[in-house]
Formats: structure tokens, C-alpha cells, sequence
């Protein structure tokens, strides 16, 4: 058997690590958010703001901007992309995974703007659109499924050779999005309990049986810490982020033709470690429009300020962290795309008429003078802001 | 732009003009001039001979159901209520031909406050029957005094107890048992003047709110002084209302807006227990969602002014589709005349998969990738 396609007992786990020498530095930090690394605030600096993009299999590309110059770049996937992730140790390194039920990921130096690395699905896996670096840089966790059971598989690949060197269970089934915890030890993962298989593309299979739960796994051990589940048995939970504090927060998607009612249900939530998970409440004109439907969802640390994007709904929602108290919210069409900007102040919105909006995570003010439109772009459902040396 | 009668045209021209037609549709989104495309064109004509005009109807039909309701107050016999009744059929009439379009001013200008669609039209919020909240607050409001029933009384009314529902059983049942005879309505009528207060103070707010609507359109939306319909037209909508969460703001183009809006009517058709709910006292429903049907074809087909349809455009390249969606909308229209419930739902969902794939689709244009095929 070859060992990326191997399922690794929990002591060739930890063999593996050890071969890669996989000590991690105590950091705190949220999923795609680097500014803990200091890779930010230097007048040097150019942000450069990266998403999957295209309407149709000729022009899915993972593309890019740099909102200073004002400037459009792409590489092109022949796959459709989803989420995107970059390694915290060689910051020009981003991978951006194939929306799932997908084979591919890629690996680009956003320095060069080139290509330098696939890796694909081994036998009986598909990916499920996300993934994230350890804390070190050195292991790329993808979450994928396995296709003969459904059941979700967070992959472990060499960061450099992007060879599959492990897997350990998600604990559910249909997972999605995943982050390291503060810990640097812990994954926590969003099963969204959605049985898919490749063969019928994104039809879901198990509506009746659905269940959605919110993992924590020991990265060390690949055992599962403890799991959780919002009270709405068809909502699945799908997309998160973590606030330096351990806060996670996660958007969910209500599977309304698996209800037999019509009584709307929270999107968003937030968990901490040893509580139950706590629902997030809106008006009820809010709710309605959100058309049962959260996209991503960013934590802005300093502000303990969560955003969630509805594209369904054409809005972003923003919530307090700790009062969980509606803050304020923005109209913008087809929004899905969330970033945290590199000066930290903004959140940073797109669509798929390549527009770009930038909003102030302390006032949710937006500033009209950061609008961008890049007309020949359609950014997909998911934004990563970084910092590069010029 | 092309002459309404092409008889009249040599052939050779029309040949030509049909060319330079062909080379036009290629790409419906590619600019042809000052930043606007083919589809602008077509949408401003969907706009300026569709839209506005259904929007003016339900002005004028609610104008003479208010009239009417005065008419038959100060003068309370049999025949004015039998005209009070067809006026009510009339306007509920052109609120299906309107309903389609719900966006701009007949939308919340504020996601947290309520829509004039709300008002008119409670069923198409959430799919809820509101005749036991509306007869509760008719028998509340008999207990009240002429002074009290005012106009800001009635403009403060929650949505729940006002528009075509409340002014629907206020001509077609007698209050007190819900009895349709028109001789037990028009007795309680004569009776009680204060039930004349309540009907005419539910049709002039209704009114009010019609003409506001009309306003947005063609005058003053929001008090920006520009129309809703030029800031549509003129893509002036996002750079006009940038305030936090303004719904305006969005940068939804036009196309996708009166599309979209299109689709969720139909995808509200097919979910909500409309043929149950709505229109059932007056028995008034059919011809009522027939209004739909001729509406949404006129979308797509045009009108005699029209130079430039969305049909046109899509038989560039997709005339299957364009065939296939004019089927659907027979198919619907004929569900109609059957009074088959199932087969109108149906029908519904399939013209709602229509708007959001297959119409689009043929238009290149997306609705939005990620509203549309999100993860």
C-alpha cells in the first residue's frame, strides 16, 4: 500500500510529524488571518487579496488583486476552486483547494505569480473545499471524504512535496471548513453532515439522516476532543473562523427541503470551548432574506467583530463576539467572499461581478473610496487576504 | 431602431437589418455604446413598456376602488356594492400583474422596516393567512369612533391587517359571521356607518401606498429626485445609496433584479398554499394569477413598442430554450384554466428553474455565481 493512501495508525501519525520535525511556536492566530505573524502593517508590505474565480470550466482560475495598484492577475486551474490558505512560515505559498466534490489542489508563489505544485485525491478520497496549514508551515491539512462511505478524512500532506503522508477521521460526514485552534494542536472542524459521492455530483443523499455536528481533534493523536450540535437537526454546519481566544464561530446552511415547516432557523453561532453552542438572533426581515443561506463567515480580533456573508440574501452580517448582539449589516449583491484587510481595520467583501467593498470592523462603516471592479472577474465564495514583501 | 412593421420594408433591408441584428446579439453583455449592452437595452425596454405601465394600472384600479368605496358609502344599495366588489376583483387583478416585480419602491427601502408589498399583499411575506387577525381588528375597530379612525390611525396599522386581504373581506362577508350574502353585507353596512369608516380608511391608505410606490418609479425615489426607474436604468443605483446596510446599495443590476424578483413570485407560487389562501372569499383568484402569465410572457416576448425583446436576444444561440419557456408559460396559463392546484405548483417551480437557469443562461449572464450555486 502506498503511504499516502494509507490511513495512518495514531503511531505512524506521530512518526510522521516526527520525520518532519514538527514542533510548533505557541501562537494564536485564525484561520487565514497572518497578521499574528507579523506579516503586516509594513509600509513595504503589498496586500494582495486572492480568490477562486470564474463562471465556467475555460476561466476557473485562482486569481488575484492588489488593491493599491489596482491590478488583476490569474492562474488557470481547469478546476473550480473554493477555499484558500496560506503557509504561515513562506507567506508566498498559497494553496487553493477544488470545491468539493473535488480531486485537485494547487500550490502557487504568489511572488511569482506561478504555478508550483498539484496534488490530487488519493483512491476513495474527494475533497471538500478547505483545508489549513499546521502552525509551523510544514503539514497541509485537507479535508476530504472518503468516497466509498461518505465519511470525512482530514488528510495530512508534506507541505513542500504536497504528498499525502496520513489522514485521520473529521467525525462526521460531509465535512467542510476546518481551522487550527489557538492551541496549534487542535483542529476544529465543520461536518456538515451532507452525504454527497462524485458519481451524483452535489446531490445530497441523506437528507433524512442528516447530521451536522462541530469537531475538535487532536492533531497529535488524530482522537476526537469533543463534539457539538446547534438544536436545528437539518442545519448543516459548513463554514467557520476563529477568534484569537478559541471563540469559533460558524455559519450554517438550513436544508429547508429536508423540514417540514417553514419556521426560520439562526445562521450564524459561536462556540467556546466547554458551553453549548450559542445562536446568533436577527430580526426577523433579516432572517427572511438570508434565504436559509451563510457563505463565510471572518473574525476582525480587534473589534471582536464576526462577519458572516449571505449571497442568497445579497448581505453581510455583522455580530459582537461577546454580547452576541447584532451590529449592524451591508447590502452588497451576490456578497460570499470575507477577508480581514492587512492594516487590520477593514473587512474585506467580494462578489461574483468582481467588486470589492471594504467595510470598517470598528464603525461597519463602508469606505466608498476602497470600492474596486475588476469587470472581467467573478469571484467565488471565498476571499484570502495577504501581506507580501515587495 | 427597428420600424414596427416590417411589411412595409424591402426585403433586401429587412435581410440586412436581421444581419446586423444576428451580429449584435453574439454577446448580450458585450458594451455596444457609453457603457451600456444589449441587455440594458432590452431590460429598459421591459421597464418603460412593462413595468411602469403595470405599476400605473394598480394605481388607476386602486384609485376607482377607492372612488367606488366612497360611492357605495354615500350611497349604501346593492348596486354600488356589486361595483365595490368588481373594483376589488379589478385591482387584485393588476396586483398579480404587478406582483412579479417586486423591487425598488414596492420593496423595503429598509430590511428592518416593512415593505409596501407587505401592506398590499400579506400572504406574500411568509405564506400566512391573516383573515382571523383582520376580522378580529374590523370587530376591535366598530368599537372605535369615526374620529378615531383617521388616516394616521390606519397609516400605522401593522401589515398584518391591511391591504387587498382587509378591504376583500370588508366587501365580500358581513363582519359579524362572516356571512358572503350581499344583502346580510350591505344590511350590516346600512346599520353601522362606522364599517363605512373602516372600508374607506383601508382604501385610502391602500392608495397611499400605490401611489407612493408609483412615485418611486417614475418621480422621486427616496428622495433622491432622480426616478427609481432612471436610477435603475442608468446603473446609479450603488453610487446613490451607500449607507450602511442600504439594500439599494447593493450593486444589483437591473437585469438581475427584475429577474430575480420574477423567480422568487415563482418560487412563491410553488411553495405557499397560494390557491388556498388567497383570493378565496371573492372567489377572485384565477383570473388573477392568469395576470402573472400574461405578464411574465410580455417580459420575455415584449410589446407592440418594442424593438428589442429578451426572447430576441436569447434566440441567439438558444431558441430551444426560448421555445421551451414559452411552453411553460402555456403549460402554467393552462393549469390556471383547470383550477388544478397541483399542476399550477408545478407548473410554477418549473417556470422558477426557468428564470433562474435556462432565461440567464441564454443571456449570458449570471445571476450570481455564488447565490446561485454557493458551497
Amino acid at each position: 500500500m502506498k503511504p499516502n493512501k494509507q490511513i495512518l495508525s495514531r503511531r505512524l501519525f506521530s512518526q510522521g510529524l516526527l520525520s518532519l520535525g514538527a514542533s510548533v511556536p505557541l501562537l494564536s492566530h485564525s484561520a487565514f488571518d497572518l497578521s499574528w505573524l507579523g506579516f503586516t502593517n509594513s509600509s513595504n508590505n503589498r496586500e494582495r487579496f486572492l480568490s477562486a474565480q470564474g463562471r465556467n470550466s475555460e476561466h476557473y482560475s485562482l486569481g488575484w488583486i492588489e488593491p493599491k495598484e489596482e491590478i488583476s492577475k490569474q492562474v488557470l486551474t481547469g478546476f473550480r476552486g473554493h477555499g484558500l490558505c496560506q503557509n504561515p512560515m513562506k507567506p508566498e505559498q498559497v494553496i487553493m483547494f477544488s470545491r468539493r466534490p473535488g480531486l485537485q489542489g494547487i500550490r502557487i508563489n504568489t511572488l511569482t505569480g506561478k504555478q508550483d505544485g498539484v496534488f490530487n485525491s488519493a483512491a476513495d478520497r474527494n475533497m471538500q473545499g478547505h483545508g489549513c496549514f499546521s502552525a509551523d508551515g510544514k503539514l497541509l491539512y485537507c479535508v476530504e471524504s472518503e468516497t466509498s462511505t461518505g465519511r470525512g478524512k482530514i488528510t495530512l500532506r508534506d507541505s513542500e512535496t504536497l504528498m499525502q503522508i496520513g489522514e485521520f477521521d473529521s467525525y462526521g460526514i460531509g465535512p467542510h471548513e476546518m481551522a487550527l485552534m489557538p492551541d496549534q494542536t487542535t483542529l476544529v472542524i465543520a461536518n456538515g453532515g451532507l452525504l454527497t459521492h462524485p458519481d451524483s455530483g452535489r446531490k445530497v443523499l441523506n437528507y433524512s439522516t442528516m447530521r451536522s455536528t462541530l469537531s475538535y481533534v487532536d492533531t497529535r493523536s488524530g482522537e476526537l476532543i469533543s463534539e457539538h450540535q446547534v438544536p436545528e437537526t437539518k442545519a448543516s454546519i459548513r463554514h467557520l473562523d476563529v477568534a484569537e481566544d478559541g471563540t469559533v464561530a460558524v455559519a450554517l446552511q438550513v436544508q429547508r427541503k429536508a423540514m417540514n415547516n417553514e419556521e426560520l432557523r439562526p445562521l450564524a453561532a459561536i462556540h467556546k470551548q466547554g458551553q453549548e453552542i450559542k445562536l446568533l438572533q436577527a430580526p426577523e426581515a433579516l432572517m427572511l432574506k438570508l434565504n436559509d443561506y451563510m457563505g463565510s463567515v471572518k473574525v476582525h480580533n480587534p473589534s471582536r467583530t464576526v462577519a458572516f456573508t449571505s449571497p442568497k440574501g445579497d448581505l453581510a452580517m455583522f455580530w459582537h463576539l461577546d454580547d452576541l448582539q447584532l451590529q449592524g449589516y451591508h447590502g452588497f449583491h451576490d456578497v460570499c467572499g470575507l477577508a480581514i484587510s492587512q492594516d487590520n481595520k477593514y473587512f474585506v467583501l467580494s462578489n461574483s461581478a468582481g467588486k470589492i467593498r471594504q467595510i470598517n470592523a470598528h464603525d461597519l462603516k463602508e469606505n466608498i473610496n476602497k470600492r474596486l471592479t475588476f469587470p472581467t472577474k467573478n469571484w467565488d465564495n471565498h476571499m484570502l487576504s495577504v501581506s507580501l514583501p515587495s | 431602431m427597428l420600424p414596427t412593421k416590417c411589411s412595409q420594408l424591402p426585403k433586401f433591408l429587412i435581410f440586412s437589418i436581421t444581419l446586423m441584428l444576428s451580429a449584435c446579439y453574439s454577446d448580450t453583455t458585450a458594451e455596444v455604446s457609453g457603457g451600456y449592452t444589449e441587455l440594458d437595452r432590452a431590460i429598459k425596454q421591459v421597464i418603460d413598456h412593462t413595468i411602469i405601465p403595470t405599476m400605473d394600472n394598480m394605481r388607476v384600479k386602486s384609485e376607482k376602488l377607492n372612488s367606488l368605496a366612497s360611492q357605495f358609502c354615500n350611497s349604501r344599495n346593492t348596486d354600488n356594492l356589486l361595483l365595490l366588489q368588481d373594483q376589488w376583483k379589478a385591482t387584485n387583478q393588476a396586483w398579480y400583474r404587478l406582483l412579479p416585480f417586486t423591487l425598488g419602491p414596492l420593496e423595503t427601502t429598509d430590511a428592518l422596516s416593512e415593505s409596501a408589498v407587505s401592506y398590499i399583499d400579506s400572504h406574500r411575506d411568509r405564506g400566512n393567512d391573516y383573515k382571523t387577525s383582520i376580522r378580529t381588528d374590523i370587530t376591535a375597530m366598530l368599537a372605535l369612533t369615526t374620529e378615531e379612525l383617521n388616516a394616521t390611525y390606519f397609516s400605522s396599522k401593522n401589515f398584518t391587517i391591511t391591504g387587498l386581504l382587509a378591504l376583500e373581506l370588508l366587501s365580500f362577508e358581513r363582519s359579524d359571521d362572516q356571512d358572503q350574502n350581499n344583502n346580510a353585507i350591505l344590511a350590516e353596512y346600512m346599520a353601522q356607518d362606522l364599517k363605512c369608516d373602516i372600508l374607506q380608511g383601508q382604501s385610502v391608505e391602500l392608495l397611499r401606498r400605490i401611489e407612493l410606490a408609483q412615485t418611486g418609479w417614475k418621480t422621486d425615489y427616496r428622495n433622491s429626485g432622480k426616478s427609481y426607474r432612471d436610477l435603475l436604468v442608468n446603473k446609479q443605483l450603488e453610487s446613490s445609496f451607500t449607507g450602511i446596510g442600504d439594500p439599494d446599495g447593493t450593486g444589483t443590476p437591473a437585469f438581475t433584479r427584475i429577474i430575480v424578483s420574477m423567480q422568487e413570485y415563482y418560487d412563491y407560487l410553488g411553495k405557499r398554499n397560494v390557491t388556498l389562501n388567497s383570493a378565496q372569499i371573492s372567489d377572485a383568484l384565477w383570473p388573477a394569477l392568469a395576470q402573472s402569465a400574461i405578464i411574465t410572457r410580455e417580459v420575455l416576448s415584449g410589446t407592440d413598442t418594442t424593438t428589442l425583446s429578451l426572447y430576441q436576444l436569447m434566440a441567439n444561440g438558444y431558441k430551444p430554450d426560448v421555445e421551451l419557456v414559452k411552453e411553460n408559460i402555456i403549460t402554467f396559463e393552462d393549469s390556471i384554466t383547470n383550477e388544478n392546484t397541483a399542476d399550477i405548483i408545478a407548473a410554477a417551480k418549473v417556470l422558477d428553474g426557468n428564470l433562474k437557469r435556462e432565461i440567464p443562461e441564454a443571456l449570458n449572464i449570471a445571476l450570481g455565481l455564488n447565490f446561485n450555486d454557493g458551497d
